[in-house]
This record gives structure tokens, C-alpha cells and sequence, in this order.
């Protein structure tokens, strides 16, 4: 998976690329302290670029949530699509993050 | 000088040698022809005098018989007489003789003539001793032309070298003596695609052998690990370039039969331009002369494109290295091209390879050339399987049949390899997923971390409850992956149903002792809506599955998962309608 933090506008955006599981770990964790680093109020992952996402990624994305309460940041979800969008309405994330 | 000296009255001989003694040279005395001839034998003089005195001593018939002894060699003769008439010395210069002087011998034109015949004969013994240098340099030249040559042959396992019988191959090769350096090579891909290389190195004798190393082995490896024509071109072109110096350039033809598509690829570098004959032995189709010689460019102006043809029935490539192109015929006007059009034309497709190779050779033997003669010549045959046997386009997913595959993953494997897009890959080139291939994923990679996590490396989820849970889990997870040496992971993908009904199963058995079914078994049931919102960092995973398949069931020791995914695009929508 490929990560890409960016800011403007009082908003970070976390850009994930590909396949978000297990192996992308590292990859997502680097950008996360980035992010909650970065960001003035608002944290959002743009998942419109991941192509499948499983249930260790809901793990990792409860960890940035998690990061960011700690740190005083909203965290949401923006651009879901197809089975990721799926998958997080399943697990029911729309009553732990916003989603955008 | 050495001279023999042959004279029959002593006191002619005396006196002779007497004044060629005073001329510096010299002198052995003789005085009979068989005394003469004997001494020539053994001694090998420089210059042999002899005194006529017909018919005690035939001057002219020992001259003769000298001067055959030597032959081809020169021998000088000066043949000495009382009396030397015009008769005589035409006669003496018939016999072989260089001069005729007569008794008695004083005269300063006979010591002019010896420092004539002297200078000659050290011009004689100069070019002879320059020619048996060059014969050894020769003969060296030859031996290191047999070893380059042999070193080139076996550049090749065995098996490789086999392939050049590839009946689809004929070829002829005339090799010239000093020069050399066209070779074939032929090899397989793993699809069945033919890949022919005719080479030759820019260059005569050892050197044009050693130019070709670094092209054969490479040629013959990517071929077989299945790269394409326009890579391997580029390839060889780098490995010219990085093992040659710089001026030292190898032309290369590179040819690719698709007999499945029915398609023949041309990269040319520097050959002469290939061509197509049609069955009746016609020119069909030319291809270009091509890039230049492989390492003439830099990678970056390297042009890989190659040309393609779609043959017809019975074509046949042609390709021939310029030595060919370029020698003369019986009538010494080139043989070119349409040479070789006109010595093929006799070939028929059925006729046997040997007969073939006679006709053919037959044609070429009547050549002059002066470097080595290669002519290719590659049937181009579709597979027989192919009129519409193999369907090209990949069928349509509602055409998909069953099948089933299954892995089974052994410690090494768990530890290295990306098992999750494998198996949703090879469902993908079954056509089994299309718009299925989230919820597969999602499926395929819960039931295999499941496995892995808790089946083979026994990993507790409580261990993400710590602070700093996450990292703690992820380190013991690689140490534990690291130094795993048993444990066992099988995992099967199965379609069934019809046309109007189809599903996946997939089943995932782990080496792991299980774990208490009716603990897990304990939750949503499948097909429902959404889960209740957790913020737990663990559980999540089989409760997912659970909604997203159609079944889930456990066998009874809990180490065993089989879920069904219903391949019917009506469920999926109602899954996502309900969470909306």
C-alpha cells in the first residue's frame, strides 16, 4: 500500500493506495504519527484509491482514532467505494468515525 | 657461397677452383656425374658448376637431373664448357642452367653473375624462411579458431544445444577457414513460442567467436524464463556493450514463432533483411534491415520495437547472414537474395529434412565466399490444435464452469510469501470474481490471518489490549513467523453451482489444535446486518466474514473454516441495502 500525507485548509489527509491489510502496517502507522503530528483539527483518511481493506485495517484505522482523541483531532473516512465501502458499513465504523 | 664444383680433368678443376677460391666462395670437387649427384645429396651446395665434356661428362643431362632434385626450390647451375656457342647455351638454360661460361674461367661477367645468383638465393632463403613463420602462425591460428569454436558450441546445456534439430529449423552453414563467427541459436519459451537467433559477430577467426559470448547464454535463459523478443534484444544489446570493447558490434536477426497465434516477430539488428515465402516458394513478405548491430546504441536510443507478421499456410522465414548475400555465384555475379529465393525453390514442405539439406548445400557449394555462409530457413506452422480450439478472449464470467484449487502452505511458505493475492489472482484468471473480488478478499485474508495468527503461531488477541498494543502484537507476530519451523496452513477455493446459481467455497484448515467454536459461534448471525459498533481492537475479523458469506461453518476441533460466497449479484446489493 502506498501512503501520502498532505494538509491544507485546517484538514490532513491521510491518501491510501491499494491494498490496506496486514502488510500495510508500517506504511499506515508512519503516516498516521505524520498526520497527528500535522494536523490542526481534522484528520481525514481518503480511501478512495484502496482497492480492498479487511479486518486488520478496521484495526489500524481504531488505532488512529485513538491517536487522534489522545491528541484532540476528529478522524473521517472519506470516499469508500465498493467492497470498502461494504466493509465498513458491516462493522458498523459510522458510529465511531465520520463519514465523509 | 658453397660450391660444387664437377669436372672431370684435374687440372681444369684446379684451376676453376682455384678461381673460385680467390672470389671468396667455398669449393667441393667432384668429377663424375654420380660422384656430383651423391655429393649434392648430402651436402646441399649453394650453386653447382659443371664442366660439359660430352661424352666422358653429359653436362647438360646432370644439369638437368640437379635441378629436378630441387624442385620447386630453385637451384642455381652454371654450366662451363670449352667452347660456348649459341647452340650449347640454349640448350644449357633448357636444361635449367642460369648461365654458360667458357674455360677457362677468368672472366669478370662470371664473378658479376655469382654476386647475381648469390643476391638471389638470399632473396630465396629470406621468402622461405618468411613463409614457415607464416605457416606456424597459421596452423596456431587454426588450433585457436577449434578451441573458440568449441568453447562457443558448448556454451549450452546439452538440452539446449538439442533444440537447434527443432525440425520447424533448417539450416546450412558453409564455414569459411580463417573467418567465422555466424551461429544459430534456437530455444523454447515456456509458452511454446520458437525464438531463432542468427548472429554474426563483426569480426574474423577467434575474435568473432569471443564476440558472441555474451549473447548465447543470455539468449537462451530469458527465452526459457519467458521474456519477450523486444527484452531480450534490448538484453543482449546492454551485454554487448558491458563485455565488448567499444568498437565491436554483433549483428543479430532474432526471429519469434507464434504457432498459437499464428504470428512470426522480427527484431533485426544489422542482418540481412529477413523474408517470408509463401507454399509455392514465392517472396511474400520482406521485413526491414532493421536497428543497427547489437551494441552499437546506448540503452536509451535502443529501439526494441520488432515487426510482426500473421502468417498464412505454409509460409516459411527466411534469413541468411550477409556472407552469403554477398558471395559470388558459378557465374561470379552475386548470389543475393533472389539466389537464395531460386535455391530453395525446389523444396517442397514434405520433403525430407535430409534431402532437403543435400539440395540445398548442393547450391551452395558452387559459391565463392569469404566468410562464413548461414542460411535459415523456419517453417511457420499454426498448432494443429488451433482453429478454434483455444478461444483467444478469456469466456465471459457467467461462462465460468466449476473447478477448485487448493494450497497447502508449509512453515517456509507462511514465513515468505503474500499468500491473500495469490489465490484472489488465480481466482481472477478464473473469472470466478469480477465484481465478487472485495468480498473474496476480504474472506480469503480473514480466514488465512485467522489460521496464521491464532492456528500456527498461537498468538493471544489480548496482547493488543496493552498500551502500545498494537506494536507489541505486530513484534511478536514477526518474531514468532521468523522462527517458525512447523505448522501448516491449507486453504481451498472451490466453485460451484450453475448457470442460474453459483457460489464459492472456501475452506481454510489450519495445523493449530483449533480453538472453542461455540465461543465465536456466539454473535450475528450470517447475512445480517450490520455488528455492533466495538472499539475493541480484536474480534472483528470473523464476525465480517460472517456477514459477508452466505455460510460460515467450523468443524468440530475448531481448526477448520468453510465459508460459502454466493456468486449471485442480487445477495451482495442486499447485504449493502440493509447496512445503508
Amino acid at each position: 500500500m502506498q501512503t501520502n500525507v498532505s494538509s491544507f485548509d485546517g484538514k490532513t489527509i491521510i491518501q491510501l493506495q491499494g491494498r490496506f491489510d496486514f502488510n500495510a502496517h508500517r506504511e499506515f502507522r508512519e503516516a498516521v504519527d505524520q498526520a497527528v503530528k500535522d494536523a490542526v483539527a481534522q484528520i481525514q483518511v481518503d480511501l478512495s484509491g484502496v482497492d480492498y481493506l479487511d479486518s486488520s485495517a478496521l484495526g489500524m484505522l481504531l488505532m488512529l482514532r485513538d491517536k487522534a482523541k489522545g491528541a484532540g483531532k476528529e478522524v473521517a473516512l472519506a470516499n469508500a467505494r465498493g467492497s470498502v465501502k461494504q466493509v465498513i458499513e458491516i462493522a458498523n465504523f459510522g458510529k465511531l468515525f465520520a463519514i465523509v | 657461397m658453397e660450391i660444387l664444383l664437377v669436372e672431370h680433368r684435374p687440372a681444369e678443376a684446379a684451376a676453376s677452383a682455384e678461381f673460385f677460391r680467390r672470389s671468396g666462395h667455398a669449393v667441393s670437387l667432384a668429377d663424375s656425374g654420380g660422384q656430383a649427384l651423391e655429393h649434392f645429396r648430402r651436402n646441399r651446395p649453394d650453386l653447382v658448376v659443371v664442366g660439359h665434356h660430352p661424352p666422358v661428362l653429359d653436362g647438360i643431362g646432370l644439369t638437368q637431373a640437379l635441378v629436378r632434385q630441387l624442385a620447386p626450390r630453385w637451384l642455381p647451375v652454371v654450366l662451363v664448357s670449352d667452347a660456348c656457342d649459341e647452340g650449347l647455351r640454349t640448350r644449357a638454360a633448357e636444361a635449367g642452367a642460369d648461365a654458360c661460361f667458357a674455360r677457362p674461367l677468368q672472366s669478370a661477367a662470371l664473378s658479376a653473375r655469382l654476386d647475381v645468383i648469390a643476391r638471389l638465393l638470399k632473396m630465396q632463403q629470406d621468402a622461405e624462411s618468411r613463409l614457415a613463420r607464416l605457416d606456424r602462425y597459421l596452423a596456431a591460428e587454426a588450433e585457436d579458431l577449434r578451441i573458440a569454436r568449441h568453447l562457443v558450441e558448448h556454451q549450452l546445456a546439452p538440452e539446449e544445444a538439442r533444440l537447434l534439430d527443432d525440425p520447424a529449423v533448417l539450416h546450412w552453414r558453409q564455414s569459411s577457414p580463417m573467418r567465422g563467427g555466424d551461429m544459430l541459436s534456437v530455444a523454447r519459451a515456456p509458452s511454446g513460442i520458437l525464438h531463432v537467433m542468427l548472429a554474426d559477430a563483426d569480426s574474423s577467426g577467434l575474435s568473432a567467436y569471443i564476440s558472441l559470448l555474451p549473447i548465447i547464454g543470455p539468449f537462451h535463459r530469458m527465452t526459457e524464463k519467458g521474456f519477450p523478443l523486444a527484452t531480450i534484444a534490448r538484453e543482449l544489446n546492454l551485454k554487448v556493450r558491458q563485455a565488448l570493447p567499444a568498437n565491436r558490434r554483433v549483428a543479430a536477426q532474432l526471429v519469434a514463432v507464434d504457432a498459437r497465434e499464428g504470428i512470426v516477430s522480427v527484431w533485426n539488428g544489422g542482418m540481412p533483411a529477413a523474408f517470408m515465402l509463401d507454399d509455392s516458394g514465392r517472396h511474400s513478405r520482406g521485413f526491414s534491415r532493421g536497428q543497427p548491430p547489437l551494441g552499437a546504441l546506448p540503452d536509451e536510443a535502443f529501439d526494441d520495437r520488432v515487426e510482426q507478421h500473421a502468417f498464412a499456410r505454409g509460409e516459411r522465414l527466411v534469413m541468411v547472414s550477409d556472407g552469403l548475400q554477398e558471395a559470388l555465384g558459378p557465374t561470379g555475379r552475386p548470389f543475393g537474395a533472389q539466389g537464395v529465393i531460386d535455391a530453395l525453390a525446389g523444396l517442397s514442405r514434405g520433403q525430407r529434412r535430409v534431402e532437403a539439406s543435400a539440395a540445398v548445400a548442393a547450391q551452395l557449394d558452387g559459391l565463392t565466399a569469404h566468410d562464413d555462409m548461414s542460411l535459415v530457413l523456419i517453417d511457420c506452422e499454426r498448432e494443429a490444435a488451433a482453429p478454434g480450439a483455444v478461444p483467444h478472449k478469456p469466456a465471459r464470467p457467467r461462462d465460468s464452469g466449476n473447478w477448485r484449487f487448493s494450497l497447502r502452505l508449509g512453515a517456509h511458505e507462511l514465513a515468505h510469501l503474500d499468500v491473500v493475492p495469490l489465490l484472489l489472482n488465480v481466482a481472477e484468471q478464473l473469472n470466478a470474481t469480477d465484481e465478487h473480488a472485495g468480498e473474496l478478499f476480504v474472506i480469503l485474508s480473514e480466514l488465512y490471518n485467522n489460521a496464521l495468527d491464532h492456528g500456527v503461531l498461537r498468538l493471544d488477541s489480548t496482547l493488543k489490549l496493552s498500551p502500545d498494543g498494537m506494536e507489541t502484537w505486530l513484534k511478536t507476530r514477526e518474531k514468532r513467523l521468523a522462527g517458525l519451523s512447523s505448522g501448516e496452513i491449507e486453504l481451498s477455493v472451490e466453485r460451484l453451482g450453475d448457470a442460474g446459481e453459483a457460489w464459492l467455497r472456501i475452506v481454510c484448515r489450519d495445523s493449530g489444535p483449533g480453538f472453542d467454536v461455540r465461543a465465536v459461534g456466539q454473535g450475528a448471525p450470517t447475512g445480517a446486518a450490520a455488528m455492533a459498533p466495538s472499539t475493541l481492537p480484536f474480534g472483528r475479523g470473523l464476525a465480517l466474514v460472517r456477514h459477508l458469506a452466505q455460510g460460515l461453518d467450523f468443524n468440530e476441533c475448531g481448526n477448520e473454516i468453510t465459508a460459502l460466497l454466493s456468486l449471485d449479484s442480487a445477495t451482495g446489493r442486499i447485504v449493502a441495502q440493509k447496512t445503508a
